[in-house]
This record gives structure tokens, sequence and C-alpha cells, in this order.
């Protein structure tokens, strides 16, 4: 990717931060630090990575994104709205007490197939997916977005056996690898290093990027409708909770802030194009 | 539909899965995922439709992630796992996929109640028909004879939506005709013309057992829950007592939706319900359905016992 169109997706990455500053602030709920955490990965996703139509969108002509950390998919809605898959209005008519969640309760836009939150769930049934779209012969791709802390789920490694041997190699795994939990880093809670190497040993190909470097995300996904292997693929994209503000990143206990008060304005003032 | 070389009888299960490969063969769209279980009745499908039949291993959560997946793409598909686990093991994923999300799985499973009592607690479902009691946009279904059995591959087809299905590894043959039969109704009343001021109510193995002793009283037959509660307190009207019995634990189970319906319609039938209470802690020797049945007070004689007095305290009126 030319350096010219890294930096504009920095800007990019900036202003969604931003704009989920204005969103979840109104709202008076949300989870900063993991939408901040995963913002370029999301950026390099719905910006070079994934094959959709915003102009034409229809339930299954786009590739699909299973937001499994779901505390994150706060993140989604001002992607949506930037890449005018949803309007403004229909934003902040989903984002109200009592409002209308028809859009994403109807699971058909890409990063809303899945109703994420419960941990763990999000990669078995995008598995399942990945192995319908293999039986009919269909090239869409599959990607999961996982928390590495979700990763102390069973359930995920069942299915990260299951998409192995079924060699799901539609299927890309992005682990937001910024070792942390809710209440503790994650190499103090219980031990997940080596993690790609349990990837691998799982049989998955893995690779280890900058996940706060949207070249190297894109880079990373850039040959993934043309690989040559049968495993799927695994991208541990290491991170910092909370980047892009300061005063709350890499700090545990984190995990549900928002600011509120006077700490929106200084949140405002903060917020670093990285 | 063929019968298979080997078992006699053929079990709920069994017409069920072979009338599965029958709608396979022509040409639906049918997926079947198993957590590492089979069954005679399967073997051709495993032959037939290799990449159909998806073996998660033993895991149930991802038995029913995979399923969500291959649903939403479109997919026709039949979880099949060993119960209670995919309902104990798997019931957040039953909750997000199945309730909340209304992905139409067809979650199935062997074995209901105390049907493998053998094998000890670990495999008793008896708290499986209670917990999905408590969820919504999910039928839970028993069928208590082939007929019920054979109906549900038209039905999950032609109608698909959640479905949690317990098959009784003892229950066979054919007690009703298909016009018996209504879904969208839940139950079906064995009549017995003789008395009309008492009725069992039950589902399951518990239905075969009553008609089978020849009790002396109409028995309903709740083979899908929820069942159409307007049209069953329209039938209840017509008795003064009522007898619940169920194979599975009393919390939130049969007994106590027949005593939320009658509550909710403020009606004022005496019922006595029978089910499974653990009051003396859970099996810890080597036990069986009777044993079982007989602790918890569940036996005919009690019951004939029961449609006695209610007899005559109404001939005495």
């Amino acid at each position: 990717m030319n350096k010219i169109r890294i930096e504009e997706l920095n800007r990019k990455a900036h202003d969604l931060r931003i704009r989920f500053l204005d969103i979840f602030t109104a709202l008076g709920y949300g989870h900063l630090t993991t939408a901040y955490s995963e913002t370029e990965i999301l950026v390099a996703l719905y910006y070079e990575v994934m094959q959709y139509d915003a102009k034409d969108w229809k339930e299954d002509n786009h590739d699909f994104l299973f937001m499994s950390k779901g505390h994150g998919a706060g993140m989604i809605y001002p992607i949506l709205e930037d890449v005018g898959l949803i309007t403004n209005e229909e934003l902040h008519d989903m984002l109200r007490l009592g409002g209308n969640a028809f859009i994403s309760r109807k699971f058909f836009l890409p990063g809303f197939e899945f109703y994420g939150g419960s941990l763990g769930m999000g990669l078995g049934m995008a598995a399942g997916l990945a192995y319908a779209l293999k039986m009919n012969r269909d090239n869409k791709m599959v990607f999961c977005v996982l928390g590495d802390a979700e990763c102390y789920e069973g359930s995920i490694w069942e299915a990260v056996l299951f998409a192995a041997h079924n060699q799901l190699n539609n299927l890309i795994v992005i682990v937001d690898r910024n070792y942390m939990g809710c209440s503790d880093f994650t190499e103090n809670m219980c031990r997940l290093e080596p993690f790609d190497d349990k990837w691998k040993a799982f049989g998955w190909e893995t690779k280890k990027v900058d996940g706060h470097s949207i070249g190297a995300l894109v880079d990373a996904m850039g040959q993934i409708r043309a690989r040559i292997t049968s495993s799927p693929l695994c991208i541990v994209a290491e991170t910092v909770k909370g980047k892009g503000l300061d005063s709350v990143s890499n700090i545990p206990l984190m995990h549900g802030y928002m600011p509120s008060g006077k700490d929106i304005d200084e949140a405002y003032e903060n917020v670093k194009l990285l | 539909m063929q019968n298979i070389e080997g078992i006699a009888e053929m079990k709920v299960r069994d017409v069920f899965f072979l009338d599965v490969y029958d709608k396979a063969k022509s040409g639906e769209d049918i997926i079947i995922a198993s957590s590492d279980i089979g069954a005679p009745s399967l073997d051709e499908f495993r032959i037939m439709f290799g990449n159909r039949f998806v073996n998660v291993g033993i895991a149930e959560q991802n038995l029913l992630a995979v399923s969500a997946g291959l649903a939403f793409a479109g997919k026709k598909v039949i979880a099949y796992g060993l119960n209670p686990f995919p309902v104990t093991r798997a019931f957040d994923q039953i909750r997000n996929f199945m309730a909340s999300m209304q992905l139409p799985i067809t979650l199935t499973a062997l074995n209901a109640g105390t049907c493998s009592a053998e094998a000890g607690y670990t495999h008793m479902p008896v708290e499986n028909v209670s917990i999905m009691r408590t969820l919504q946009n999910i039928k839970v279904i028993n069928p208590s004879d082939e007929t019920i059995s054979h109906m549900l591959v038209n039905e999950i087809l032609s109608h698909p939506s959640p479905r949690y299905i317990q098959f009784d590894k003892y229950i066979e043959g054919k007690q009703y005709e298909k016009c018996d039969i209504d879904f969208s109704r839940g139950f079906v009343v064995n009549r017995n013309d003789d008395k009309q001021n008492v009725v069992i109510i039950t589902y399951g193995i518990w239905v075969r057992e009553c008609l089978k002793a020849g009790l002396d009283c109409d028995i309903i037959d709740c083979f899908s829950l929820p069942v159409n509660e307007e049209i069953l307190i329209g039938e209840l009207r017509k008795y003064e007592n009522i007898v619940t019995v169920e194979d599975g634990i009393l919390v939130g189970g049969l007994g106590s939706m027949i005593l939320e319906i009658i509550n909710k319609y403020g009606m004022n039938n005496k019922i006595i319900s029978y089910g499974l209470c653990m009051k003396d802690g859970y099996p810890k020797t080597y036990t069986n359905r009777e044993v079982i049945w007989n602790q918890s007070g569940i036996k005919i004689d009690a019951l004939n016992r029961l449609i006695g007095h209610f007899s005559r305290s109404s001939d005495n009126e």
C-alpha cells in the first residue's frame, strides 16, 4: 500500500475514534478501550480488504465479518455510517432507547452477521458459514475478529480444531492481541503465550503484525484470496487496549469505560492521530 | 421408507432420520451436524452424503455454533447430540443462536428423561425440558410415537424455525393417525369415554406407560411445547381434576407449565403433579428408570388409586 493511502487511512482511523465519541458519549454507554484497540483492524478490513458494495448491498453479495468480541461492536457503527451502509438517521434510530434495531437485528450487513458479546461464539459460527460457502463453491471470504482474552473460552478451541480439520482456507481470524482482559493483563491472569504457536499447533497458518499499522495489516491480508495453503489463517494483531487516548490506554479495569461529564471534552482534545 | 436390518422395531429417532435421508435423496439441502454420535438410521446418509454429515467431535458448543453458521448460509441444519449435553453444555449458544437470533436450527438429541439412567446422572437429561421452557422462540418436541416422528421432517422443512427434539430410546410403534397430530396445537387428547372428571397430562414415555396400563381417564399428550394455551384451556374446562406426570424434574417442567396456564386463566381445577424430585440427592448407585420412577412415586398403581379417588369423590357429590 502506498504512503499516501496509509496516511489517508490513519486520518480515517482518527476520525472514526472521534465519531465513536460523538455517538457513544451521547448514548452514555459503550466500551471505548476495546473499540480503540481494534480501530486499525476494522479500518484495514472495511476500507481495503473486505469486498462489498455499499451502494448495492444484498444479504449475500459481500464478504462476511463476525465481530466475535462483541464488546467492540461499537466501532462498527461509525464505519457503516462512513462507508454508506447505513445513514446517519438510521444510526441514531438504532442507538436510542426503544429505537429501531431492525437493521442490525436482520444480520445482513457485513459486521452484523452475528449478535456478539457472549464471548467465544463467533468463530464457530464463522467456521460453519465458511464450511457452507465451500460446499456451495462460493468464493466469498469469512472474517472473524476475536479478542485475545476471549480465547480463554474453550469453545474457541473447539472451533479452531474444526476449521483446521475441514481446511477452511476461506476463514481469516484476526485476534486483537492487546494482552488485556477486563480485570488484568492476560499474562498475569492465565498465560496465553506463546499465543501464535498454539494456533500453529492446531493446524493454522499464522502471522504476527503490528495491529495499529494499517499497512502491515493490509499486507498480511494482501493475498488472502489467492493463498495456496488449505489452512485457515490467524493474524495475531498486536495492539494496545485504549490506543489513541493515553489517559485510558493499557490500564486494567477500563474495559467498560466511557467518558462522561468533563472527561468528554478532555477525550476529544486528546484523541491522537497515529 | 425402509426398515433397518437388525432393528426389529423402529424407534422414534430412527423413523425421523430415515425420513431425513429420503428427503436428502430427493434433493433437500439438508446437513446433519453431529457431536460424535451416530445411529444405525444415519449410516446410509453418512455414506451417500459424506460432506453433509459434519462431525464436530465431542464439542457441543461448537455443534451449535457451526450449525448456526450453516443455517445462516441457508442450509437446513439438523444438529444431533447426546443428551443432556447439547442443552446443558451449550445452553448459552442455544440461547443466543436459537432463541435470540432465531436461526432455524433443528437440535435433536438422543435420550429423554431417564431412558439412559443406567449410565448415571451425567446422562439423564431430566432438566432439559424445564431449561428449554425458559427460552422463547424454540419449540420443544417429545415424539411419543412413530406418526409424530414421521411428520417431523415435513414440519421442519415447511416451517423453518428453531426446534429442540428429544428422542426417548424406548419409544417405538404407532399410536396416532396423521390427522390426530397438529403441531400448532402441540397436544393431542387420547379419549377414554367412561370418565370425564379427571385427566392425565403428560408427554413422551409416560403417554405410552399410561396407555399401556389402560388407565380409566383421558390422557393428554403435550408432544410439542409450548402448547396452544387457549385450545388446551378449552379442553381442561371439561375436567375437575388434573394429574400431570413427567419423566423429568418437577421444577419448571410440564407440571409447572400447567399450573401457570391454569393460574393465568383463573381456573380452579385440582392439580396433582408427578415428576422427579431428587429430594434424597442425586442417584449414587447403579440404577435404571423404573427404580427412579419408583423412588419419585411415579407408578401406575398410584395413578390408578388417584383416578379411583377422584371418581368416588365425584360420585359422592
